[in-house]
């Protein structure tokens, strides 16, 4: 008996919660998952990047939201009643820090060994860490695993988009 | 119980220090020849208490040196001997040493300031010539490491000692068990418990005392360094000291000890049990009416909570009126308690001068000039995070006046004025801020000197003309001194640009006024507090933002033909004699606007850094009192945006940032020209 509760509830395991975006399935760990609440229209943050879609007051502090859709550069869609925004909350070097993600919906919670997490794999050159922490299957489904604390630390969120920048062709400058 | 001490001598170390600065004001309230006793015994109290202390804790050398300081604190309360002015600068000496002593301990070393010595010797002096060798003696040996010569005087001898408690005594946090472990320290000690005093079991009250007892010690001590160890339980307790070869005393006999431990016993040991979590830095002392008017507060928010929660349960038409009353009501006690809370953070600007009274006797005297200071409104109450971070400018400005602003003696009488020099300390409300001037009536700022080191220094371009007031503005330049030989008290040139910016992150400003010959005054501008302001809400394009109110210094409409444009596309109006650039914020921020004309807009004219601009938004909205959180907490420095705030409807707005605003246009300008040159080259 008790080796079966200890074989089940494994050490080497992680609940991750799932949610869907342009028919893909993602997760974070479900213990930096503070809560989840409809799409609320927010305060708009001058000269951002867009997916930083703005700032919201939950509860008296303020909580910066970003839309994961934009951000991973996959097709904007219009928010909907069953838009959700995930509240994560991570700590970032000694700091607890709160954000919100919009993903199209939330789908299901899965416990995950990590012995089935597969790393993602190496295309092109190392640009330091990867927000993916790595790949797994449930069912036949591929869902990809997020590191919250990698998303949260926004400093390094705008080095990923500047390297994005910096390969693309400057056209303002090309005009001059 | 080793543990529980260790968290008492934090409380210990705060009280020594707070102690001190009473005891310093104090002393500088003294003039020799004239004996204020009440002065006396204030500081005499404060002697006592810090000795009392530092016995409990163990601080031998501690009691011991303020022992010292103590018995000529006496014999001058008693008008044994006259107060002198070597007097006062001994003890204000003793307060240094004491306070670079309890720093030490409260860093757990052990060792001693090296001034303690010489002092030691300095109060001998001053107790000998008085006959007082024989008090003085007793005393020294009486103390808890007695000098060896002395204990061959006494032998081992059994005192007898019947400790009968009051019964409160547990109460006010005193602890049997550690006299006793204080007595074992000094010789054999045998403890017999008394227990016929003790009462049925169900009349026993826990904290209650019921048990006496017998001690019996054998040590070379005097009946003096006995007594010590019941200091502070000798008012409620009976203690009857018995030595074989004397009659038995008891305790209340020693009159001196008697009437001052009453004062100080109770509020020392029922503050430890009060703060046993204290954080050193963040903890704050609020006075209990602050406390009280906030529980009156909550309690009237419950009262209308209630009413207004019975309203709504069977609400009806005709019970609107009473309705919108009960939210007035609501929102007129919300607003009282925000005030009272914020009040609770609000604390006397006192504390930042306390310091100065001292420091200005000691560099006036250094600098053999006569210098009379005058305080007003010590009582202005400020946020306690700002009053901290002030202290070191207005100390630094202090330092200034005397050293740079007034003249010596001699000097004043050369050009006409009277001796004594006069510095000014003022604090003041005027419209939601703080403003703090130091004024002194010295020889005013030398603008040539000034103007000359700063073209030698580099800082200003020597073929402009500057005004006089952009010549003053130079001191606070960083790398600006200009003493010729630097000296200890001020003049490294590091100070000055320190202490604008020190000002400035706590949003205030500083300003210079000085006229030659008849001195200067330096008025530092504050805010009341850091987490609340006065916002004006402007709209530009859709969206809100915030305007502190505190930079804007009026707002209006633009007429045709107001709006010049300069070579580097810079827009300027003129406002009466100066002329403005006006900064379009929809552009800064990258808004869509609603204007079609500048005309349409309304122009706020700001303040920063001692520069006016105009920003165009699109419309102004109300104005109201903010609350500022911040954005880096979750997120991270956004330009232009010093914070955010949530208004009344529950959405979030950006406070603007009117200085990084500034940076950020002068910096495009900068480019944008600089890429338009470029562009002239290519062509």
């Amino acid at each position: 008996m008790d080796n079966n509760t200890l074989t089940e509830i494994d050490e080497q395991s992680t609940q991750f919660l799932t949610f869907i975006m342009a028919e893909e399935e993602y997760g974070v760990e479900i213990l930096d998952v503070q809560e989840i609440r409809g799409w609320e229209s927010c305060t708009e943050i001058p000269n951002m990047p867009a997916y930083v879609k703005g700032v919201i007051n939950l509860r008296g502090t303020i909580v910066p939201i970003v839309d994961l859709r934009q951000k991973f550069g996959l097709e904007n869609i219009e928010y909907s009643a069953i838009t959700v925004v995930i509240v994560v909350k991570v700590l970032v070097e000694d700091k607890s820090k709160v954000m919100g993600l919009v993903v199209d919906a939330v789908s299901d919670v899965h416990t995950i060994a990590h012995s089935d997490i597969n790393l993602p794999p190496q295309l092109g050159p190392d640009n330091g860490p990867s927000v993916i922490r790595g790949l797994v299957s449930i069912k036949d489904k591929m869902v990809v695993l997020l590191s919250s604390s990698l998303l949260l630390d926004l400093e390094q969120f705008q080095n990923i988009e500047n390297l994005n920048v910096h390969n693309t062709p400057p056209a303002m400058v090309a005009n001059g | 119980m080793d543990i529980d001490l260790k968290q008492f001598q934090q409380v210990f170390i705060e009280e020594c220090l707070e102690g001190l600065e009473v005891m310093e004001s104090e002393l500088l309230k003294l003039n020799s020849g004239s004996v204020d006793s009440e002065v006396i015994n204030t500081i005499f109290r404060v002697a006592h208490s810090i000795k009392g202390g530092a016995g409990t804790f163990g601080f031998n050398q501690l009691t011991e040196f303020t022992h010292v300081a103590e018995t000529l604190l006496d014999d001058l309360r008693a008008e044994k001997i006259p107060l002198i002015d070597g007097h006062i600068n001994l003890f204000l000496q003793t307060v240094d040493c004491l306070s670079a002593w309890i720093q030490l301990l409260a860093d757990d070393s052990e060792s001693i300031p090296d001034a303690a010595e010489s002092l030691k010797q300095q109060y001998n002096q001053y107790l000998l010539p008085d006959g007082n060798q024989d008090k003085l003696a007793m005393e020294d040996d009486s103390l808890g490491k007695p000098n060896p010569s002395a204990m061959k005087e006494h032998d081992d001898s059994d005192w007898l000692i019947s400790f009968v408690p009051g019964q409160d005594i547990l109460k006010q946090g005193n602890e049997p068990r550690l006299i006793f472990a204080e007595l074992a320290e000094m010789g054999e000690l045998k403890v017999t418990p008394k227990l016929e005093n003790l009462p049925v079991w169900k009349d026993l009250l826990p904290e209650d005392i019921y048990v006496s007892w017998d001690l019996e010690l054998i040590s070379s001590v005097s009946d003096a360094q006995i007594k010590e160890a019941f200091e502070w339980v000798e008012d409620d307790s009976t203690i009857i000291i018995t030595h074989p070869s004397t009659l038995p005393q008891s305790a209340e006999s020693e009159a001196a000890d008697e009437t001052l431990s009453e004062s100080i016993v109770s509020p020392v040991v029922t503050k430890k049990i009060a703060s046993t979590k204290s954080a050193e830095t963040n903890s704050i002392r609020v006075s209990i009416d602050k406390v009280d008017a906030l529980i009156n507060m909550v309690g009237e928010l419950v009262i209308t909570q209630a009413m207004l929660g019975e309203l709504g349960q069977n609400f009806s038409a005709d019970k609107l009126p009473a309705l919108k009353k009960g939210l007035t009501q609501l929102s007129q006690h919300t607003r009282e308690m925000q005030d009272s809370v914020m009040k609770i953070r609000m604390l006397p600007i006192q504390f930042a001068f306390n310091r100065i009274p001292r420091m200005v006797r000691d560099l006036s005297e250094q600098l053999g000039k006569n210098v009379l200071l005058r305080m007003h409104g010590e009582e202005t109450e400020l946020d306690k995070i700002m009053l901290e971070k002030l202290s070191d400018p207005i100390v630094h400005l202090v330092r200034n006046a005397l050293d740079h602003g007034i003249e010596t003696i001699e000097e004043r009488k050369l050009a006409g004025k009277s001796d004594v020099a006069y510095l000014d300390i003022n604090a003041f409300h005027q419209g939601g801020e703080i403003i703090v001037e130091i004024r002194d009536d010295g020889r005013g700022l030398n603008r040539a000197k000034i103007h000359a080191k700063a073209i030698e220094k580099g800082i200003v371009n020597k073929d402009l003309h500057y005004s006089d007031n952009q010549i003053d503005e130079l001191i606070f330049a960083p790398g600006f001194s200009t003493v010729e030989t630097v000296s200890d008290i001020s003049g490294r040139g590091v100070g000055m640009d320190v202490v604008k910016r020190n000002i400035e992150s706590l949003g205030g400003g500083i300003k210079i006024e000085s006229t030659t010959g008849a001195g200067s005054c330096f008025s530092i501008r504050l805010p009341l507090t850091l987490s609340i302001m006065d916002g004006q809400l402007v709209k530009i394009g859709s969206k809100t933002y915030i305007l502190p109110i505190m930079s804007i210094i009026e707002s209006l409409q633009l007429k045709d033909g107001m709006v010049t444009k300069l070579a580097d596309d810079t827009e300027v109006f003129k406002l009466r004699d100066e002329f403005i650039p006006i900064i379009r914020l929809y552009q800064v921020l990258n808004h869509e606007t609603s204007l079609k004309r500048i005309t349409d807009g309304l122009l706020v004219v700001v303040e920063s850094g001692n520069n006016k601009y105009g920003l165009l938004v699109d419309d102004l909205a109300a104005q109201q009192q903010v609350v500022i959180k911040n954005l880096e907490e979750n997120f991270m420095k956004v330009s232009c945006v010093s914070g955010a705030t949530i208004l009344g409807n529950g959405t979030v707005a950006l406070i603007l940032d009117i200085a990084d605003i500034v940076k950020r246009v002068t910096a495009e300008r900068y480019q944008s020209q600089h890429q338009g040159q470029r562009g002239h080259v290519a062509a």
